[in-house]
């Protein structure tokens, strides 16, 4: 289902909504916002819930367990719940927290959850590779003009418009 | 249309104007910061004793690194082991600031403190994290540690930061006094000042 | 000077605090322009709307023009703030795989939690996928942690630091850089409108 979309805010105006809310992090905290890293953080929290000795054996997780003695208490962490808390906000303000799913037209909604799922888990590993998701490096390292960071976005991009047409099913 | 259009034209002016302000030199920074950095340097919290550089060497869960700020003659006659020499104007690039190891404790030596301080408020306003300066410089060490170690020496922060000790040749840290035993060097009770290393005003942000 | 030591100013509860609010109004922000939404997002990659493009750009040039005005001022003390450490070709090859994943998902990870937050299934699921996704990596990393950790390990490089010219100079490519992206980005949003008989944004 399509939704018009004038009952959106400006992109350019979210955009500078956006860019205020990324500076005041850069002069509150000294660096900029993150996502991926909260949830990375989240992930090796279970994980080692789960299953305590592996996070041990697997140098990776633990280096990010390291260094605190609670890996929760990290400030991604808290970002994130007020990224949910905001979005949710919005959406209620706009009418638009129901639970439904997002699809193109061909595709069922199943189809779409898994596509979903599938998608989440290449970004997810392509995320960890990177070092970085689109609000950390993207935007924030964008911002204070990292190279890397840039390198990164145009990669971005570059990946999905290549495999645009191949997934064009899913969307159109 | 018009919101866009000025829009466009305000980002591009604020752009200009970004350009011609011009970011801070390390100078001006260094200024900036002065209230809060000259308010470390006088409560002598960055300033370690001879004694904690000595047990920081040889602690093997701590990595260290001198950097000896005086000038290339000193450096020569004698200088503490494995002490780097760094001129002010390295103290002043940014990018060597940026390339200082992480997680290292840092300690700046001039012949007494000057030199050193100065390098210190450079860095620290770059944001160096884990800084520190000698206490009483190298005068200092080998007043502590030298040949004829003078049980009742005191540091001289204010001294003229030439050198005090002689020496006829130039070792550098071919002497006994560069790499004390700390078995045999006398006890030396100090003011830990060292904290844990960590990043310092520099998160790690990101989600690396 | 920011940045501030906020464990000093205002010690470490209220800090998380602050780090909730944050997020709140980055998240805010984000369900605003449409990005609980996965059809917004997967059509920039479609050339039908470059909502992504704009945003995002707006978005990193509003902050990047504050930014250096505030250090240029003396309000802030640039060289504090945190610049992403570059590892470039690991950058390239994860940013490529992400956007595979983005662009099949129909989401980024920040996206993703305003949807799921939204009650969106599809947000949902993509968020496990994303924990998924991660697990995987902690598993296989070890195969080619050399290349993760070293290649193109080039630590803080900034594009002006790159170009050996002064912030403001890229600061200002930037920003024209920018608004010619946003021209041809409306031109391109117009001629697709114009040939489906849609409406334009």
């Amino acid at each position: 289902m399509e939704r018009s979309r004038s009952e959106y805010m400006n992109p350019y105006a979210a955009g500078v909504l956006l860019g205020v809310v990324l500076f005041l992090s850069y002069l509150l905290f000294g660096h900029g916002l993150g996502a991926s890293g909260g949830i990375a953080k989240l992930v090796s929290a279970a994980v080692d819930l789960v299953a305590p000795g592996h996070t041990d054996r697997n140098a990776y997780l633990v280096g990010l367990l390291r260094g605190s003695d609670n890996p929760l208490d990290t400030w991604l962490v808290f970002e994130i719940i007020g990224v949910m808390i905001g979005g949710f906000a919005s959406g209620m303000l706009a009418g638009r927290v129901k639970p439904e799913t997002f699809k193109g037209p061909h595709i069922s909604v199943h189809t779409r959850w898994v596509a979903a799922l599938i998608g989440g888990t290449i970004a997810g590993y392509g995320v960890r590779i990177a070092r970085g998701c689109t609000s950390s490096q993207a935007l924030s390292g964008g911002a204070v003009l990292s190279a890397g960071s840039w390198a990164f976005m145009f990669s971005v991009f570059g990946g999905a418009y290549m495999m645009a047409y191949f997934v064009r099913r899913l969307w159109r | 249309m018009k919101w866009k259009i000025g829009g466009a034209v305000f980002a591009v002016l604020v752009g200009i104007g970004v350009f011609f302000l011009g970011q801070p030199t390390p100078d001006e920074l260094a200024a900036r910061m002065a209230p809060d950095l000259e308010a470390r340097l006088k409560s002598r919290e960055v300033q370690i004793d001879p004694g904690e550089l000595l047990d920081l060497i040889y602690n093997d869960n701590a990595a260290v690194k001198i950097l000896d700020v005086r000038d290339e003659a000193d450096f020569n006659l004698f200088h503490i082991i494995d002490a780097e020499r760094v001129t002010m104007d390295q103290a002043r690039d940014y990018k060597w600031a940026k390339s200082l190891p992480p997680n290292t404790v840092l300690v700046l030596t001039s012949n007494d403190e000057k030199r050193a301080t100065l390098a210190w408020r450079l860095l620290s306003a770059r944001g160096v994290a884990n800084l520190y300066i000698l206490e009483g410089g190298i005068n200092y060490w080998l007043d502590v540690y030298g040949q004829d170690n003078d049980p009742a020496a005191k540091p001289r922060p204010e001294g003229d930061d030439t050198m005090r000790h002689e020496f006829s040749s130039a070792l550098g840290q071919r002497r006994p006094e560069a790499d004390p035993d700390p078995h045999e060097a006398p006890h030396r009770e100090y003011e830990k000042k060292v904290k844990s290393i960590g990043p310092a005003a520099k998160k790690a942000g990101g989600c690396g | 000077m920011a940045p501030l030591d906020l464990n000093e100013l205002i010690g470490h509860v209220l800090k998380n605090v602050m780090y909730v609010v944050t997020g709140i109004g980055f998240g805010f922000a984000l369900e605003r322009a449409g990005f609980g939404n996965s059809r917004n997002l997967a059509a920039q990659f479609y050339l039908r709307d470059m909502r992504v493009l704009k945003v995002m750009f707006t978005a990193i040039i509003t902050a990047m023009l504050l930014i250096f005005l505030s250090g240029a001022l003396g309000l802030m003390n640039v060289s504090k703030i945190f610049v992403n450490p570059t590892y470039l070709w690991p950058g390239i090859v994860g940013g490529i795989i992400f956007g595979v994943g983005f662009v099949i998902g129909g989401y980024c990870p920040g996206t993703a939690l305003v949807s799921a937050a939204t009650l969106k299934l599809d947000g949902l699921f993509f968020v496990l996928g994303l924990g998924l996704g991660m697990i995987a990596f902690g598993e296989t990393i070890d195969a080619y942690r050399v290349f993760w950790e070293t290649s193109g390990a080039y630590g803080e490089v900034t594009l002006y630091g790159l170009f050996g010219v002064d912030p403001g100079v890229v600061v200002v490519g930037v920003v024209i850089m920018a608004l010619a992206m946003f021209v041809g980005a409306e031109k391109i949003e117009a001629y697709f409108a114009e040939r489906e008989g849609g409406r334009a944004s």
